[in-house]
């Protein structure tokens, strides 16, 4: 999610589902997304829609620069376990 | 004459309502507000049918299920809690569905082979290679569904539940192997039995090695 989160900046749920090609689905996505909100690793705002269109707005979740200072550290680890696995 | 369009209400309307009468503010703002959010804005860009909408209602109205439960379940539980259950979970159902699913191969690689060779089964004369063939055919796709089932399934250590599967297949591969042997000193060996166990076991290591090669590949990949 972070991931997709930093290369797109702002996402709305559904299309982090449809982005992550069947690795997130529509059930768990908003429990996660609460729970990462919680953490600071994600922010999110309401959508700005005009008044008349009568629809609910989406919330926009965009990564904070802690959760991309998270995804740096992280992605830095798996590298270094994939380099040791490969070395072993 | 102009015909007067009937202002239907926007899809989930009566579910935003029902939610927030009975659903408490959080689960409102983390989950069901959301999930209508998404409802309505798909409905509306999707300009679809009617059955394709009411697919799109289905989707996500089981999603919002799903998260509702699980949202209640994180609240009281925690999600390590969860995902212990679940593991759990996993590890139990694992025990009988592996076996399930060899023997699931077995049933329908044996109705394939029968149908791909046309009414052997209601030929009383079929002779004893045929159905020893049909056996040893069903062997190796046994042995790839116990092999496959168990890594799907398990939930952590992956690598160690396939190795263990892989020497669960190579123990009864083995078993029909040596039982080929039983009575050799009559001068008589069961090829077929051979056979049967040789293909079992090389089927379940085919499976081990392409489970395992992807995960490696995962791993360079990160």
């Amino acid at each position: 999610m972070l991931d997709l989160l930093a290369v797109e900046g702002q996402m709305y749920g559904l299309q982090l589902v449809t982005q992550s090609g069947g690795r997130l689905k529509r059930g768990t996505v908003y429990v996660t997304l609460g729970r990462m909100q919680q953490k600071g690793l994600i922010d999110a705002d309401a959508e700005k829609l005009s008044d008349d269109s009568g629809l609910v707005p989406r919330r926009m979740y965009r990564a904070t620069p802690f959760g991309l200072r998270v995804l740096q550290a992280w992605t830095h680890a798996a590298r270094m376990l994939a380099v040791g696995e490969a070395r072993s | 004459m102009t015909r007067q369009r009937v202002s239907r209400p926007r899809p989930g309307t009566h579910l935003l309502r029902w939610a927030e009468r009975y659903c408490g503010p959080d689960m409102l703002e983390a989950v069901v507000l959301p999930v209508v959010a998404d409802l309505q804005h798909e409905e509306c860009q999707a300009h679809a049918g009617t059955v394709t909408r009411l697919a799109f209602r289905m989707r996500n109205y089981l999603g919002l299920v799903n998260a509702m439960c699980l949202h209640f379940l994180v609240g009281r539980m925690g999600p390590i809690t969860i995902s212990k259950f679940t593991n759990s979970l996993r590890w139990l159902v694992m025990v009988p569905l592996a076996p399930l699913a060899a023997f699931a191969a077995q049933v329908l690689v044996i109705r394939l082979a029968w149908f791909a060779l046309g009414g052997l089964s209601r030929d009383p004369g079929w002779t004893d290679w045929t159905v020893w063939a049909a056996k040893c055919a069903t062997c190796p796709f046994m042995g790839a569904a116990f092999v496959a089932v168990v890594w799907l399934i398990a939930p952590t250590r992956k690598a160690a539940a396939s190795n263990m599967a892989l020497a669960v297949v190579v123990g009864w591969g083995g078993l029909l192997m040596v039982g080929a042997f039983q009575h050799i000193i009559e001068g008589m060996f069961h090829w077929w039995g051979f056979v049967m166990g040789l293909s079992g076991v090389l089927g379940g290591v085919v499976t081990w090695w392409l489970v395992r090669r992807s995960v490696q590949r995962r791993v360079v990949a990160v």
